[in-house]
């Protein structure tokens, strides 16, 4: 047992230094998460900036005009163009010049007028469905605030439901919110993946692991001491961001930092699991590299981060089961944002201790295969 | 126009490390050449900068009277060249490399010819990647000499191989050239010379020698010591790797034994019913051409592969059932580098003597011992990937005597070291087994046999002969171990 | 013909290598089939939580409306605290509580609250419930009798989704996916294959024949191309026929462009490629700078025309982002002459760009030298 420490401690160290002491290393395991932080915080957003709209306007009366400006000083709109025929309006949304039309018929101000209901047509570019139907969303929004002030204009007495929205952890609904706590998962991800998946087909590869098995290390030494470094690193390399996402980018974190912790520690331990069972069945660094590549992407798309796991097909639902980010996503933004309750994050936990059994089970099983030949 | 190479004042450094040295040549065309060195002596260097892959850093050279850099297209046409690893695509076949190389030199060829000579005929539809050592290297050589060149560049066509196939590898050469034909042939086994017109010896890119190799001496043992005159001499000191060196006292007479040990695959047999003995302080030699199952039966011992039938025990410990125990007593030096090329000196030894269970001051202790015996201690921080081969065989020694096993397996151990090196290797060796330690040792160097206790010489998977190496040559009725070697595998054939 | 017996030799590679194959065509084929069943954009169905404190018959319809709503799954709770629980815990993505004077307030002609909350933490979700609940509200107050005197909103605003009636997200994203999946086969595949040849020493063989830089690059891009077209057609196969996508425009016109991006692709994949003398830094580079920015920076999902004006400079020089509206624009509106003429022009600039930078990598010898 003693002597089984100290092996495991020197692998351990070594192990770190493999890591650490290449600087074209450090550097490929420090730059990359933090330059695609910044990057993806600073350039990517759901919501729909910067709308330009071409609009056919057949009424040219006070009332159109009125409308339209409530365009003009949209926040979300930029340019407006003014196509003269329905054919020029399809040729600019054909072309993209602009991603919305917008069409009012000449009885536009007559019928408001006479309180009657005044059709509007508006066009979306369905080429870019999930962009169009927000920003159409923008254009009922413009359109509904017109109406109750024309509303109380006519002193139409009618009753109102008034929509009081509260949302909840993040008020604003800001995406870059929930996509840097999303990429703090994704981030963890692709890390402790890499240097797992790595450790042992790189060995292979230069020949250094076969002077590993002459040494008196057991397999299931060398299994602990492969776990124990990518876990430190990237479980570090975790915390690092989530600072980075609290402090510099200010979305407040809410829960237990105990329970953040340590399930941070439980859901990188069953990635790592997956990691090394993908080491433990590649001869060469490519092989690793594809089997990294083949596990990630799924894993990230069935993970609920694009759309809900509920909502998937049944066959998808059993196979994100075995999806340690599901679980890691699931609780990682319960704690963060929500201060998620301690039941429930152990009630995700253990499907995510289990996946990592399992792996570690199955890499020790081909690792014995592996050493026969 | 008589000359093929003229160099004057050659000099290459890659970011200033030296690795060509103001060379001035010139060989006159249609000779055998040797170009002999240790790894690291420069010899590839000079290959490549005869043919333009490489530019020189100064001074000027000359390939079939054109400048290799601006003339490149010209000389190719005129040039044959084996780099190492044989450039060949492990995952084509024998014919589609041929086939591949013709149409890169724009010639035909009369492939039925080549493949006859070559003796690959049969292999013809195999891949690259499955041919057995000796049969890549001939393939390689076969590529390299389409379209009939001028002038041959083979660069280590004999490295890992046994001397009964490299004697084979040159008479393939041989007859497949023309009187006007120039080869050169680089090698890191001095003994090579004696079949070529001309050698040229690097050492640490400077040219230490030219000429007519029997100008050097008339056998091996005399020749070496001339070349490591050369090299500036070497005075043997005691070493002190056996002071202060304990090995555990096992009573029993054989240290390291090996019951009947089998690896099947598939049908064939890889190794056939091996038994031997290894007595305390004992070297023995384990011999035999490439795919003998030399690497086998070592894989078999450190239970590294495990045996179809038969066990192999190490002080008594079955290495099958009790590996980690096993292991405990034993030293391992794999047969190509395979400590860790990112970490440092200090820390390879570090890390091994951890893995061996060593822990705090004795450590410590052991670590300078091994940095102060091996020379290491100027080089402690240095990565393990910039050392000087023969550094890097120290230190892989180091790494498996840090630990004080009583027992070590040396798998081609002294490949491509030079002259002085391999004294020091053996000098090292050779005291361990004065105090008791059991070496396990393969080679192609058929000198280095002669300080075995014991060889056994290998053939297709069985033992041919087990004997001292005089009862050997005796037996073989030869002048030296190389002979033995030769006839007696020939007698097999 | 040098560049024959090259492509011949690459041929053969490919052929031996499963890997490459597994690249080609099961990989896509898999990304395919998660794009289609895994990822769903529009018709996402919600679990809202409703506290109803407003007992009154009236309601009932309501109450209907959002029961029968496509979107929405509900659960009714008697207690805010539970209601409120379960939204932290991830079983709700959002809650509507109405209060006791809901109708008294509507048929006193005034306005009635209603109270939605939404999980921030689920930026997007929170948006869809947003939209749901109000649409469902105001549908159900203009078609109750409450709002006798007004049926419908005075400006009413008819959405047409052009290209996409059905507003199906998978007309876009499986065409758009298959931007993302050439690249990363095109960068797969050709990432490595000249690093691989410096790894294994062939390069040294090959540079001492009398081979051409342009029969060395030529020699590497056709076979890719051949492949890489071969994957890209089977992959269309899969869209339009296996997973049913309309395709209004033109077959050939699609192979063309599909063809430019593809030299794109393979461009960036032997630029790396060539840049690196190990397959483990070719590797990385793929990896992390390759993949990723295609996904993200593409305008596949996220709009280019909402970040901010560096990072749109930025895609510019991304062959995904034109291929991305080409090929959104050709499978959903048919042939348009402008967008195919306009994105085929960029790409074939960056492509020839690329390939003369390629070129320009190769060098012939082991190291440059200064020609004397």
């Amino acid at each position: 047992m003693q002597g089984s420490l100290t092996r495991i401690k020197a692998l351990i160290k070594k192990e770190f230094l493999t890591i650490f002491k290449d600087p074209k290393n450090r550097s490929l395991i420090i730059i990359p998460p933090i330059l695609q932080l910044f990057v993806f915080a600073q350039a990517i957003t759901l919501e729909v900036r910067n709308i330009d709209i071409s609009i056919l306007d057949y009424s040219k009366t006070p009332s159109s005009r009125e409308l339209i400006s409530r365009f003009q000083n949209s926040r979300w709109f930029n340019r407006i163009y003014y196509p003269n025929t329905k054919e020029q309006l399809k040729e600019d949304i054909d072309l993209k010049k602009s991603q919305l039309g917008l069409i009012i018929e000449n009885d536009f101000e007559k019928n408001i007028n006479r309180r009657k209901t005044a059709q509007i047509l508006v066009i979306a570019d369905g080429r870019q469905t999930n962009s169009a139907s927000i920003a159409s969303s923008y254009v009922s929004n413009i359109i509904a605030t017109y109406n109750l002030e024309l509303e109380e204009k006519f002193d139409i007495k009618a009753p109102k439901i008034n929509v009081v929205i509260r949302n909840w952890f993040n008020p604003n609904i800001e995406y870059k919110w929930f996509l840097t706590v999303s990429l703090i998962v994704m981030l963890a991800l692709v890390l402790s993946l890499l240097l797992s998946a790595l450790s042992i087909a790189r060995e292979r590869e230069l020949g250094t692991f076969s002077q590993l098995s002459v040494s008196p290390l057991s397999n299931d030494e060398i299994l602990i001491s492969k776990t124990i470094p990518p876990l430190i690193v990237a479980f570090v390399s975790s915390i690092i961001i989530t600072l980075i996402v609290a402090i510099v980018f200010k979305v407040p974190f809410l829960g237990s930092i105990f329970l953040y912790l340590i399930s941070t520690l439980t859901s990188l331990f069953s990635i790592i699991g997956i990691g090394l069972f993908i080491s433990s069945i590649s001869y060469t660094q490519q092989q690793a590299i594809l089997g990294v590549f083949a596990f990630q992407t799924p894993a990230v798309l069935l993970s609920g981060f694009v759309s809900p796991v509920e909502d998937m097909p049944l066959f998808f639902q059993y196979l994100s089961a075995i999806n340690p980010i599901r679980y890691y996503m699931l609780i990682n933004k319960g704690i963060y944002f929500k201060s998620m309750d301690a039941k429930t994050v152990f009630e995700n936990l253990v499907p995510l201790i289990l996946i990592a059994f399992l792996a570690l089970f199955v890499a020790r099983l081909s690792f014995k295969l592996k050493t026969e030949e | 126009m008589n000359n093929c190479i003229v160099t004057k004042n050659l000099t290459k450094t890659f970011d200033n490390v030296v690795a060509l040295d103001n060379i001035n040549l010139k060989l006159t065309k249609g000779k055998l050449i040797a170009l002999l060195g240790a790894d690291g002596a420069g010899k590839t260097t000079f290959l490549r900068t005869i043919i333009g892959l490489i530019c020189a850093t100064n001074g000027t050279i000359s390939t079939l009277g054109f400048n290799p850099i601006e003339d490149k297209e010209k000389i190719v046409n005129l040039v044959g060249y084996m780099p190492q690893k044989f450039g060949l695509y492990e995952d084509l076949t024998v014919e589609e490399n041929l086939n591949l190389y013709s149409k890169l030199k724009n010639v035909k060829v009369n492939f039925d010819n080549l493949l006859e000579f070559t003796t690959l005929k049969p292999f013809k539809k195999r891949l690259a990647g499955k041919l057995s050592g000796g049969m890549k290297q001939k393939l390689g050589i076969a590529c390299a000499i389409i379209g009939d060149p001028e002038l041959l560049i083979l660069d280590e066509p004999s490295v890992g191989v046994d001397p009964l196939s490299r004697i084979e590898l040159l008479d393939l050469v041989k007859k497949t050239i023309t009187d006007k034909t120039t080869v050169i042939w680089s090698s890191s086994y001095l003994d090579e010379s004696y079949n070529f017109d001309l050698s040229i010896i690097l050492d640490k890119g400077k040219v230490i020698f030219e000429g007519d190799t029997k100008t050097l001496g008339n056998n091996l043992v005399e020749f070496e010591s001339k070349v490591i005159n050369l090299m500036g001499g070497y005075i043997e000191t005691p070493s002190r790797i056996a002071q202060n060196y304990h090995i555990s006292d096992y009573k029993e007479s054989c240290v390291v034994v090996a019951k009947n040990l089998s690896k099947r695959y598939g049908d064939f047999w890889a190794v056939k019913d091996n038994s031997f003995c290894i007595k305390k302080g004992e070297i023995f030699g384990l011999l035999g051409p490439n795919g003998a199952g030399k690497s086998t039966t070592f894989k078999m011992m450190c239970a590294l592969i495990k045996p179809t039938s038969g066990e192999g025990f190490i002080q008594g410990v079955n290495v099958e059932k009790n590996p980690t125990k096993a292991r405990s007593h034993l030293g391992y030096m794999a047969q190509k580098f395979s400590l860790y090329s990112r970490l440092s000196v200090y820390d390879n030894l570090d890390f091994f003597s951890g893995v061996y269970g060593l822990k705090g001051v004795e450590k410590k202790k052991r670590i300078d011992r091994i940095l102060e015996i091996f020379s290491l201690e100027p080089y402690k921080n240095s990565l393990s990937f910039d050392l000087p081969l023969g550094f890097k065989q120290r230190l892989s020694l180091g790494c498996a005597l840090i630990h004080e096993p009583s027992v070590l397996f040396l798998d081609e151990p002294t490949s491509g070291v030079d002259a002085i090196q391999r004294k020091e290797f053996w000098n090292h060796i050779r005291l361990l087994s004065k105090i008791g330690v059991s070496v396990l040792i393969t080679t192609h160097f058929m000198d280095e046999a002669r300080f075995c206790d014991n060889i056994s010489l290998f053939y297709q998977g069985e033992i041919i002969a087990l004997d001292t190496p005089s009862n050997l040559i005796q037996k073989a009725g030869a002048r030296d171990m190389q002979e033995a070697f030769i006839n007696l595998i020939k007698e097999r054939k | 013909m040098i560049v024959f017996a090259l492509i011949k030799k690459e041929f053969y590679q490919i052929i031996r290598d499963p890997s490459s194959i597994l690249i080609a065509f099961v990989l896509p084929l898999i990304i395919l089939v998660l794009y289609r069943y895994g990822v769903n954009l529009d018709t996402v169905k919600i679990t809202l939580g409703i506290k109803n404190d407003d007992i009154n018959p009236r309601i009932s319809t309501l109450i209907n409306s959002f029961d029968h709503s496509d979107y929405i799954k509900t659960r009714f709770f008697n207690s805010k605290e539970q209601m409120y629980k379960e939204i932290k815990n991830s079983k709700l993505k959002g809650a509507i509580i109405i209060p006791n004077d809901f109708t008294k307030n509507l048929l006193r002609n005034e306005t009635s609250d209603v109270f939605v909350i939404t999980d921030g933490s689920e930026a997007n979700l929170a948006n869809f419930v947003q939209s749901y609940t109000n649409s469902i509200l105001n549908d159900w107050l203009y078609s109750s009798d409450f709002k006798y005197s007004l049926n419908s909103p005075l400006i009413s605003p008819q959405i047409r989704f052009w290209y996409n009636q059905d507003i199906n997200s998978h007309y876009f994203i499986l065409p758009g996916s298959l931007a993302v999946t050439m690249n990363l086969i095109g960068m797969l595949l050709t990432a490595l294959v000249i690093s691989r040849e410096w790894e294994r020493g062939t390069i040294e063989a090959i540079y001492s024949t009398k081979i051409t830089k342009l029969d060395f690059v030529l020699g590497k891009y056709i076979p890719y191309f051949t492949l890489g077209m071969l994957s890209f057609i089977f992959n269309v196969f899969l869209c339009i026929y296996v997973f049913r996508i309309p395709f209004l425009g033109s077959l050939l016109i699609l192979f063309f462009v599909g063809g430019l991006y593809l030299f794109c692709c393979l461009g960036v994949g032997l630029l790396i490629s060539s840049s690196y003398k190990e397959q483990f830094s070719s590797s990385q580079m793929a990896l992390s700078f390759g993949l990723l920015p295609a996904l993200m920076l593409s305008g596949l999902i996220y709009p280019i025309s909402s970040m901010p004006k560096f990072f749109q400079l930025l895609t510019s020089i991304l062959p995904p982002r034109y291929f991305i509206t080409f090929i959104q624009s050709e499978f959903m509106a048919g042939t348009i002459a402008k967008i195919v003429l306009i994105n085929s022009l960029f790409l074939s600039l960056l492509g020839v760009g690329l390939f003369f930078m390629v070129k320009r990598n190769i060098n012939l010898r082991l190291e440059s030298c200064k020609e004397v």
